[in-house]
């Protein structure tokens, strides 16, 4: 359920010039086309959608770059 | 046909070791932003997104009309960006986009302010004395940036 959340939110806010739905789950998203400034809206929409908020410790390439550590980022946030 | 030949000026030559210790003492970076994605992300997530962004004194640096403002934001999130490919930080190292800050000193010219992560990440690669460039025009924002390397 979280991962298909997380897709919908990559396909309306990640800037993708690709298929969201093609991706795998470890797929690299910078690799796809994700802006570094794409994952801040992706973050602060993740933030709505989950009702978190990323520290400045996950401020880092390795929390956004794929659907599975975006996923391993919440369940961490809201455990 | 086009021959490269007839163009001298044009001619691929050997990088001299002069020109590759000049490069070595520098480090370049630059970004481009187009101006109407910023617009997008302040109507969609307003206050959060300025205040994740941007610090307070930049924020005053852009203040004005809708259009001088978001051309001075992008130009910043531009500037921003450029010094992240200065910094070069791994995919683990946590680089919040307030540790760097575009501001304009007394005479209107922008300079940069590092804190925290980012500044660390500066001092491990020995970078100093930057200069940075900013420049927008209809819906495109520019920024570049040079620092020196080592003492």
């Amino acid at each position: 359920m979280s991962k298909e959340k997380i897709r919908q939110i990559l396909k309306e806010q990640g800037k993708f010039s690709s298929n969201v739905d093609s991706l795998a789950d470890d797929a690299d998203l910078y690799e796809a086309g994700m802006t570094s400034h794409a994952s801040v809206n992706v973050m602060l929409a993740l933030e709505d959608a989950f009702d978190l908020e990323f520290p400045d410790r996950m401020l880092k390439r390795s929390v956004f770059e794929s659907i599975n550590a975006i996923n391993a980022a919440i369940e961490e946030l809201t455990a | 046909m086009f021959n490269v030949n007839s163009f001298p000026e044009f001619r691929l030559r050997p990088v001299s070791r002069k020109s590759r210790a000049i490069a070595a003492r520098f480090r370049l970076g630059n970004d481009l932003v187009w101006i109407p994605e910023i617009q997008r992300s302040v109507t969609t997530f307003g206050e959060r997104y300025l205040r994740r962004m941007f610090s307070q004194q930049e924020l005053a640096d852009c203040r004005g009309s809708d259009a001088s403002r978001y051309a001075s934001l992008a130009a910043r999130v531009a500037g921003k960006e450029a010094v992240m490919k200065l910094l070069r930080p791994s995919r683990d190292t946590a680089l919040p986009w307030l540790s760097i800050e575009i501001l304009r000193d007394q005479h209107g010219s922008p300079h940069i302010r590092l804190h925290g992560a980012a500044s660390r990440l500066a001092t491990r690669a020995g970078l100093h004395d930057y200069a940075i460039s900013l420049s927008h025009d209809q819906e495109y924002a520019l920024a570049t940036v040079i620092a020196n390397i080592g003492s």
